[in-house]
């Protein structure tokens, strides 16, 4: 890098800190600004400040607290309670009220409610109103009359207070916007840095602001799994890792609280509580996945990082290995580069890469495999690439792991065009192989549920589904094949637009909800653009688009047949439990098929690419904010 | 060169997958049941006495109880474990569960080495000794599937529900035979997509 760039980079970092500087302060903490700045605290004594007023009705214990039309940012409870408790904060506007002060008009008051939890001591609301007067409702119904919560103080303020959290996030999309717009030659020659650099940081800003208590799909178990895998002999969990698993962490919505309860799970991570023996050192192919999450944890404990940021190292290797398959698959991608970085961007997907799951590790190798399949697919005029056919299968084969309804995608192998093969012998081996190793991976899960089957032992099944059973259900199968074939091709039929293009696929982060409008909408129309005009040079021809239809179909019939087997009840005329990102890793391969050539377009690459990875950001960055530091990080 | 490389390493990998379907590993399994807690059996004390008689499926490797603590931590003390034959009262084994060992709501592990126990009918005795009076021990009763005909006396008074203890024993297994195969399948792969197919078939497409 030349001296005049290194001038260039350095003063864009320092226009890009002072821009963020300038949004936190004046976007964020505008009103203590141009307003008035202060903290006042209530008490019942009213020293050192001012008095609140205390009563009680048959339902409720209300204080009160007369603030005179100020603009309140937040408000704080100092609180004795070895139990949680409910709150609601009302603010009394008096222009607005017409039935005196006492507030019983509720369409005049603006309620906020809020939790505080046991033996954390302090709570904190976000409020961001104007209010005449507070008051502060805690219902009896909630709370045992007898060990009621002792109120010693409040606090409401309006003070500048910069939230490090916000600043981060500022900074770092702010500084990817950049990389987008002024470094051409990465994003032009190496859309991978790219991909990389917004995957790992939009990824790291996810693993950081999201609530201490998990909020993915399973998140618990997996984390269990993962923790296990750390551990050769006896698992030991301390009291905190004890209280992630079974998720024991209250819901809190400030970054004050969640630094509370980083300080108290970091207080009882000191005491093994509990120790569960371990069968074997093995790690079981299904687990293999969570190796990465595995080492992070490992890794945290043996450097002695506090317990909270053990926990996230855990999920940044996950996110870690996530981003660098992904990179590679898009280096080394002949065609269907940008449908890959819109894949690998998704916020699903890369929510569920900075999570603790094995989706992310499935998708990332998934994807490596097919890039290597399909290149060797569209190109017939060199010969057999032996070192990206075994890239592809190892990937694929560590893909199908956790998840062996994807490893039909592998039998896409046997299409490789028979140019590229010696003669008729060795292309009938290699067809043979594939298959083979196809039968082995589908061994994993078909051959012990056929077993219990002949042998009629009543066994599988989830007990979260109701009455299900692996065998029965396959006994029911078997006994109306008709009946089945027509059940999942009706389901089939009816969910894939909503699993392919809704939003529960793309713009979703388990229990913290997901964007079902603008940015949702934008996230499609990137999608469909990319596809559409995305491939004007390599495509597959109409032969492997057909072929790869039908692996797809097949892949899908398997993912909700595994769960009208494990996760319906017997017999139902519904499959239960199959969710929209089981079909995230078949995204890429339905762009391919959709992609024609016919609709050209003729924007250079560079701006093409910037419109791709901006939009990503602009969607991950949007994701992030709305349903991660908004509500639970302010 | 590559070629004669990948021929081998799939041979030794088809000698090895072949070897660990032959020579099959011990692993230790616990025996699969269904329980319901329903009441603790109470401070277990110098002189409390719990037999548990049931008939064994498996030749056992040891046992597990379901411990209770009282939400303390146990610090000192053990619980001594013997295992008779029923119909001759001859002991087996008598071992013990060290007071670290021994933590609440949870199941502690007592090795009782290899016992030739497959149908036979066992009592289980279990005393306890040196537990602090504020920090003692119990056991939980409630259902148990482990043998419905099982029958449990606390100082030789029978009671309604049994004690939750499962047994622990030895299976063979083939862990690394499925991994192996399939590393020979790709290996083979690989092979093949370095072999030329064979001359003749070569001069035919010439």
């Amino acid at each position: 890098m030349n001296r005049k760039r290194i001038i260039k980079h350095t003063i864009a970092l320092i226009v890009i800190l002072l821009l963020t500087a300038v949004v936190e302060i004046l976007c964020f903490n505008g009103n203590a600004v141009f307003d008035e700045s202060y903290s006042h605290k209530y008490s019942a004594s009213g020293r050192n400040g001012y008095q609140f007023e205390k009563s009680e009705t048959d339902e409720y214990i209300i204080y009160s607290m007369d603030t005179q039309g100020e603009y309140i940012d937040k408000f704080y409870m100092t609180y004795q309670s070895e139990d949680s408790f409910s709150y609601t904060v009302s603010l009394l506007q008096y222009e607005s009220i017409t039935d005196g002060a006492n507030g019983t008009e509720e369409n005049n008051i603006i309620k906020i409610s809020d939790k505080a939890t046991g033996n954390l001591e302090r709570a904190v609301t976000h409020i961001n109103q104007r209010a005449d007067k507070v008051l502060v409702r805690i219902s009896k119904e909630d709370i045992d009359e007898e060990v009621k919560p002792s109120i010693s103080s409040f606090v409401l303020s309006n003070s500048i207070q910069i939230n490090p959290y916000r600043v981060v996030f500022i900074f770092v999309s702010i500084f990817i916007g950049y990389v987008i717009l002024f470094m051409r030659r990465t994003v032009v020659e190496h859309p991978e840095y790219t991909f990389f650099a917004i995957a790992i940081s939009m990824g790291t800003m996810i693993i950081i602001l999201s609530p201490v208590k998990f909020k993915s799909w399973d998140e618990e178990i997996h984390f269990n799994r993962a923790y296990s895998i750390t551990f050769s002999d006896n698992v030991e969990y301390t009291q905190s890792t004890y209280n992630m698993y079974s998720m024991n962490i209250p819901d809190v919505n400030t970054m004050e609280e969640r630094d509370l309860i980083a300080d108290y799970l970091q207080e009882k991570n000191y005491e093994i509580t509990m120790v569960k023996e371990k069968t074997s050192d093995f790690v079981d192919y299904s687990k293999r996945a969570y190796l990465p999450q595995a080492f992070g944890l490992k890794l945290g404990r043996t450097v002695g990082l506090p317990f909270l940021q053990t926990i996230w190292l855990g999920k940044f290797f996950n996110l870690l290995v996530y981003s660098l398959i992904f990179s590679l698959s898009v280096k080394y991608a002949k065609f269907g580069k940008r449908a890959l970085l819109c894949v690998g961007l998704l916020p699903t997907s890369l929510f569920l890469a900075s999570t603790y799951s094995y989706d992310a590790f499935v998708t990332a190798f998934l994807m490596l495999g097919l890039v290597m399949i399909f290149n060797e697919l569209v190109d017939r005029e060199s010969e057999l690439n032996w070192k990206c056919i075994t890239v592809g299968v190892f990937a694929m084969i560590l893909g199908s792991f956790s998840k062996a309804v994807y490893i039909p995608l592998l039998l896409l192998l046997c299409f490789v065009p028979k140019e590229k093969f010696k003669n008729r012998r060795q292309r009938k081996f290699f067809v043979l192989t594939v298959i083979l190793i196809f039968l082995i991976m589908m061994s994993s899960f078909v051959l012990p549920a056929l077993g219990n089957v002949v042998g009629n032992i009543d066994t599988g099944g989830d007990s979260r589904g109701g009455n299900t059973s692996v065998t029965r259900q396959i006994m029911y199968i078997l006994g109306a094949p008709v009946a089945y074939a027509k059940l999942l091709l009706e389901t089939m039929g009816n969910s894939i637009g909503e699993y392919f293009l809704g939003y529960r696929s793309r713009t979703f982060f388990g229990y913290m909800g997901g964007n079902g409008e603008n940015l949702y909408l934008l996230s499609v129309v990137l999608t469909i653009f990319v596809t559409i005009t995305g491939e004007n040079k390599i495509r597959l021809n109409r032969r492997m688009k057909i072929i790869t239809g039908i692996i797809l179909t097949g892949v899908a019939a398997l993912i909700w047949t595994a769960l009208y087997l494990d996760f319906t009840p017997v017999g139902a005329d519904v499959i239960n439990g199959v969710q929209p990102r089981y079909y995230i890793p078949l995204m890429f391969p339905v762009m391919l098929l959709f992609s024609s050539g016919k609709i050209k377009c003729e924007m250079n690459e560079l701006r093409y690419n910037r419109i791709v990875l901006l939009t990503n950001l602009v969607i991950l960055s949007g994701c992030i904010y709305s349903l991660i530091l908004l509500p639970f990080c302010s | 060169m590559r070629k004669k490389i990948l021929g081998i390493a799939t041979l030794v990998l088809l000698a090895l997958t072949i070897l660990s379907a032959i020579f099959k590993t011990t692993v230790k399994n616990d025996t699969a049941i269904e329980y319901t807690q329903k009441k603790a059996v109470g401070y277990i004390e110098k002189d409390t006495e719990i037999e548990y008689v049931f008939t064994s499926e498996e030749d056992i490797v040891g046992i597990k109880l379901l411990i209770g603590t009282y939400g303390k931590k146990i610090t000192r003390g053990k619980l001594i474990i013997r295992i008779y034959d029923y119909e001759s009262d001859e002991l087996l084994v008598k071992t013990d569960i060290e007071s670290e060992n021994l933590r609440d709501n949870q199941f502690a592990y007592a090795d009782t080495g290899k016992l030739q126990t497959k149908d036979r009918k066992l009592k289980v005795m279990i005393t306890g000794r040196d537990f602090f009076k504020s920090k003692g021990v119990t056991l939980w009763l409630g259902e148990n599937t482990l043998d419905e005909y099982a029958v449990t006396r606390i100082d030789e008074q029978r009671q309604e529900d049994n004690l939750i203890i499962t047994t622990c024993y030895l299976v063979k297994d083939t862990p690394y035979t499925w991994e192996l195969l399939l590393l020979t399948a790709v290996c083979f792969l690989v092979f093949i997509m370095q072999w030329d197919g064979g001359k003749d078939e070569q001069e035919e497409n010439n």
